[in-house]
């Protein structure tokens, strides 16, 4: 969260309040929906980003709560200085709750945590002062009207998310997560685990003493079992149905944990059944909670109708270029300069625009096509390395170029490996740029939601494909090439990746004689120098190494790479 | 004197600390989850006695039905929601028994309501008396005699069948080694749902033995269900007998406290010992180093 | 006696076994070698149902494919696993009862095991975690063993043990396979491992790269130096 969206939610929420100005009943919903919020949220810093499950934490609500509530009422002091004294309070129960926690994991925590929560809420039930069980009425309240109470509330719960945000993105909160996946790694980081499971409790601590500290003073009583153990449990229902580990999870588990209930106030369900359904529902099926899967659905589908738009608008500007059809489908083309020819071949989400900058090489005609399924040209349904050769040879053939020296990138050097090993007649030369390797390259199955996701998610789309070309600065290539990729056929987006493993031509390749050039970027991401290697074992072939790029030379170093052709091609 | 009599008073409702104990280390050695369900799955059984003992007026039967379903439910609960998320997550699984606690609770909510049953003791009758020396009297009621002996029968009762019989072995198999056991070929799911129903029916026991003085109510068995986990911090959750032994421990402690101190911090100070059991020795009393399951 | 068709294993999205089909008649040795991290021990998992895996399993020309892991010890597949895997809380009699819980005569059995492996006889009475290296290796064997395996798969029988004891071992499966029993190894000592078997498998990085009678591996020079280090 940075500052322009903390202000974007401050401004929802006041809106939200002068729409329910005169609901006073709303409005105090909504307050203690932000207070509970505040609390799953510090709960979320311990147990979500530092993987300590506690649930004893209603018992820092309670210190907040008395504290303040009790500082009001005996001392008179005011509000500033009352929750002062129970973030002091609050942070030092975090650091005596803390201490076991160094020495603890999982169950042994929890079993920690939950007798600390009971007996903090036994030990104020059992203070007269406090007024024992009954608990302390009559705690003046902020102000008189409800809207300003819930725009304190609100304030309060804006500001502290924000400073969650700083604490999670600092390097103490890079920290949290590094205990929390691995605290063996950690330590291999010079981190001692201890010190920074203190430093999360502690902080918890705090968030929960000031969403005490408010409700004191919001509602205006409090007892012992307001805080007690099933508050400890909605408390981390709250941030396993919101979201573990998410800024956001403390929030919407509070809106359904806090909201819900007045839903129900008139049905006989008791609550802790729903929330215990839906605790183990959670777990079970969504174990990371209702926050990721709105991310994921605004990923997946609110890009989506702009995703369309760019690409119809695309679709339609007209290009300059040729068509050939080849087996009843047209290809586009672009075709320059005179002399023998050269075929270049873009790779996966690829155009012939890649080819842009490169397509004037003296001496030679450069030929650059849409591949099938790509870009202007027609859609084929069967997705294969192959076929997409196949379509290539067709159209040499159809421009009568006999032979031709061969471009491919990437997907584009699987292609064209494919038509020059299995068509050695047609390839006087190969030039594989950052090619997918002789034996197939591997897609990790996580990495395909992400891919289909980039169909409807222009901005997704883009910074993948800043990712593969790293030292590209031409900005307003990059936009265009986006846009062509998004013009590629649906179904591509997953299957020509799938297609990429599907092939070995390690035995074919012994067919072909001509000579190969591979050049790969060093930040290749994609393409290892092991596979570079293994892919000319049985070729008659050279491995040039640039330093500077990643995976798109072609985009990244126009110029440099335009000399490796020609002289490779006048050799 | 007095502290004579806590202990008097101490140990039978220890035993049930104990049992209560015995029942977390046994799933929690053997499946390696802490069941956090256990109190309330306790109480359920309970209501469940209660409802027998409203129809039949007959108590033992009742005290057969409640234990018979505490089986039932530890297996349907190893199957159908631990066994799915067995290796993926231990805050997982946490998180599923605490997730059983709730639902539990709000059942019987549903069901029974919030209002408190009352519920018969197993004799009832004129409490033992000893005196001792000039005018000292000890009382020992008759019901708590029972407890204590029916806690550590059974107690002794699983000890046997844990060491000799063959499944009995199989359990303490499972609980060092899984693939160990099942390449001998264990059905290990088997003796999960085994250990989860035993563990379960010693927590509808202790339902039924300690309702006639909490009644019977959703909520009866919070405290003991915390008095089990102290229980069991203190005799180690490794040793199972260490379970009972901290049990007996604890129960004397506790009526110590609301002697000498005030009845009022019985809680606080019991969940303080937990607290600083864990921090200072988590192995527990009786064990040499600390080899628990996270 | 075991055909094993495809056989893949999966951890998350590391494949440790990639489709490997191979088999053992009856009567047989057969072992399966290869380096650290190649996928012997997932693959003997994944026959004996340790994990979830995919691909075929045939037993006797029957397909056991479904079948969990002590559905197939009922059969008579028995796996030694790899690290012993003994139950260190409980004696060695115990360890060995449990070798017999589903099949096996105890009170036939223990007397082969204590006759194979004196020294378990003098310790049968304690606790299994309290014994050597070598010890705790025969008495796995031992509980293997006890359930009278028709087939019989050892992983890793000679890992960190001492030369005497390994040679025990071996001589122990020598016999055992006069007695009929057929026997998959897995080992990194492969010299050794070949010298017994009638046939081998050598698996790389998951898949079968190579397999042949185990004399002719043990002449081949190449496939020694590549494959083998040897």
């Amino acid at each position: 969260m940075n500052m322009k969206k903390a202000l974007i939610v401050l401004i929802i929420g006041v809106l939200l309040g002068v729409l329910f100005i005169n609901k006073s009943f709303l409005l105090m919903i909504f307050s203690l929906v932000l207070i509970y919020a505040i609390a799953a949220t510090g709960l979320n810093i311990v147990s979500g980003f530092t993987g300590q499950v506690s649930i004893g934490h209603g018992a820092f609500m309670a210190v907040g709560a008395y504290t303040t509530a009790a500082m009001a009422m005996d001392f008179g002091t005011p509000f500033y200085i009352n929750i002062l004294a129970a973030i002091v309070l609050a942070a030092f129960l975090g650091f005596l709750i803390g201490l076991p926690a160094l020495r603890l994991k999982g169950f042994y925590l929890a079993i920690a945590t939950m007798a600390f929560g009971v007996a903090v809420e036994q030990l104020f039930a059992a203070i007269e002062h406090f007024g024992g069980h009954i608990g302390m009425r009559n705690i003046p309240r902020f102000f008189e009207s409800d809207f300003y109470i819930y725009l304190l509330n609100l304030v309060f719960f804006v500001v502290l998310t924000y400073v969650a945000s700083l604490i999670l993105h600092s390097p103490v909160g890079e920290k949290y997560k590094m205990v929390r996946d691995s605290e063996v790694a950690a330590r291999a980081y010079g981190i001692k685990p201890s010190r920074i499971k203190l430093n999360a409790f502690i902080v918890s601590a705090i968030y929960g003493g000031i969403a005490g500290a408010l409700y004191s003073h919001t509602v205006g009583y409090i007892s012992p079992p307001d805080f007690g153990m099933n508050t400890s449990l909605n408390l981390l229902s709250m941030i396993v149905i919101g979201g573990m580990a998410s800024l956001e999870g403390g929030m919407i588990g509070s809106i359904i944990i806090t909201g819900l209930p007045f839903l129900f106030s008139r049905g006989n369900i008791p609550m802790t059944l729903i929330f215990g359904a839906l605790l183990i529902v959670f777990v079970l099926f969504f174990p990371q909670g209702i926050a990721y899967g709105l991310k994921l659905l605004s990923m997946k589908y609110l890009g989506r109708p702009w995703a369309l738009l760019v690409r119809k608008s695309w679709s339609r500007r007209a290009e300059d270029g040729k068509y050939v059809t080849v087996n009843g489908k047209k290809i586009f083309y672009r075709q320059q300069g005179n002399g023998p020819a050269i075929v270049m071949i873009h790779g996966n989400f690829g155009s012939h625009r890649w080819y842009e900058k490169v397509s004037s090489i003296e001496g030679y005609t450069t030929y650059i096509p849409d591949l099938v399924n790509f870009g202007k040209s027609d859609r084929i349904d069967n997705v294969s390395i192959d076929t997409y050769a196949d379509f290539v040879k067709g159209f040499m053939d159809q421009l009568k170029i006999e032979k031709a020296v061969v471009v491919g990138h990437s997907l584009g050097g699987a292609v064209s490996m494919s038509l020059a090993f299995r068509y050695p007649q047609l390839v006087s030369k190969l030039v594989l740029v950052d090619s997918a390797p002789v034996n197939g390259l591997v897609t990790p199955e996580e990495n395909f939601p992400v891919l289909e996701m980039m169909k409807g998610n222009v901005s997704l789309l883009r910074n993948s494909l800043k990712g593969i070309m790293p030292a590209c600065e031409d900005q307003k290539i990059l936009s265009e090439v986006v846009k062509d990729a998004l013009l590629m056929k649906d179904e591509c987006f997953s299957e020509n990746a799938r297609a990429l493993s599907r092939y070995d031509y390690t035995e074919l390749a012994e067919r072909y004689k001509n000579p190969v050039l591979f050049i790969l970027g060093k930040k290749d991401m994609l393409i290892t120098h092991d596979m570079a290697e293994n892919t000319l074992k049985n070729l008659n072939g050279r491995l040039e190494v640039l330093d500077h790029v990643g995976h798109s030379v072609i985009l990244e170093d126009s110029q440099l790479f335009k000399k490796l052709l020609i002289n490779f091609v006048n050799l | 004197m007095l502290i004579l009599q806590s202990i008097i008073l101490g140990i039978p409702q220890g035993a049930l600390y104990g049992l209560m104990a015995f029942g977390i280390s046994l799933i929690f050695r053997t499946v390696g989850v802490m069941n956090f369900s256990h109190g309330n799955a306790g109480m359920f059984s309970a209501f469940i006695a209660l409802t027998v003992f409203l129809l039949t007026q007959n108590l033992l039967l009742a005290i057969l039905c409640a234990v018979i379903f505490g089986i039932l439910l530890g297996f349907l609960i190893e199957k159908f929601l631990m066994r799915p998320v067995k290796h993926l997550s231990h805050g997982g699984m946490l998180i599923i028994t605490l997730g059983i606690l709730m639902i539990l609770e709000g059942l019987a909510q549903i069901i029974w309501g919030v209002n408190p049953f009352s519920f018969n003791e197993l004799v009832s009758g004129p409490p033992l008396m000893f005196t001792l020396g000039e005018d000292g009297l000890l009382i020992l009621p008759l019901n708590d005699l029972l407890i204590t002996v029916i806690s550590l029968g059974i107690t002794i009762l699983l000890a046997v069948f844990l060491k000799v019989t063959k499944v009995g072995i199989a359990i303490r198999a499972r609980s060092q080694d899984e693939v160990g056991s099942k390449v001998v070929g264990i059905n290990t799911n088997m003796i999960d749902g085994l250990v989860w129903g035993i563990g379960i029916s010693l927590s509808a026991l202790v339902g039924v033995l300690i309702a006639p003085k909490t009644t019977v109510t959703p909520t009866m068995m919070m405290n003991m269900q915390l008095y089990g986990f102290t229980a069991g911090v203190l005799g180690g959750f490794t040793s199972l007998y260490g379970s009972i032994l901290g049990g007996i421990i604890l129960g004397i402690l506790e009526k110590i406290v609301g002697i000498y101190i005030s009845p009022d911090y019985q809680l606080t100070i019991i969940l303080l010992i937990i607290i600083l059991m864990l921090a200072f020795k988590p192995s527990g009393l009786f064990a040499k180093k600390f080899e628990g399951r996270v | 006696m075991l055909r094993v068709e495809n056989l893949s294993v999966n951890y998350g999205h590391v494949k440790a076994v990639k489709e490997i089909s191979f088999e053992i008649k009856s009567g047989e040795i057969v072992s399966i070698l290869g380096a650290n991290g190649a996928g012997k021990t997932s693959a003997l998992f994944g026959v004996s149902a340790v994990v979830k895996s995919k691909g075929k399993v045939f037993y006797k020309d029957k397909d056991i494919s479904g079948f969990t892991t002590y559905q197939r010890v009922e059969k008579g597949i028995i796996l030694c696993p790899e690290n012993r895997r003994v139950f260190s809380g409980l004696s060695v009699e115990e360890n060995l009862k449990m070798g017999s819980y589903l099949r096996g005569n105890y009170q036939k059995n223990i007397e082969t095991a204590y006759r194979m492996f004196p020294i378990l006889k003098e310790r049968k009475k304690q606790a299994a975690g309290s014994l050597s290296g070598g010890e705790q290796q025969m008495l796995a064997v031992a509980r293997a063993l006890m359930s009278d395996p028709e087939l019989l798969m050892l992983d890793e029988p000679s890992l960190g043990l001492a030369p005497v004891i390994v040679d025990q071992i071996f001589k122990a499966l020598v016999e055992l396979k006069r007695s009929g029993m057929s026997i998959l190894l897995v080992e990194q000592n492969a010299l050794k491992s070949l010298k017994i078997s009638d046939r081998a498998y050598i698996l790389e990085t998951g898949r079968i790269v190579h397999s042949d009678d185990a004399k002719t591996l043990l002449n081949d020079e190449k496939v020694k130096k590549s494959y083998l280090g040897i």
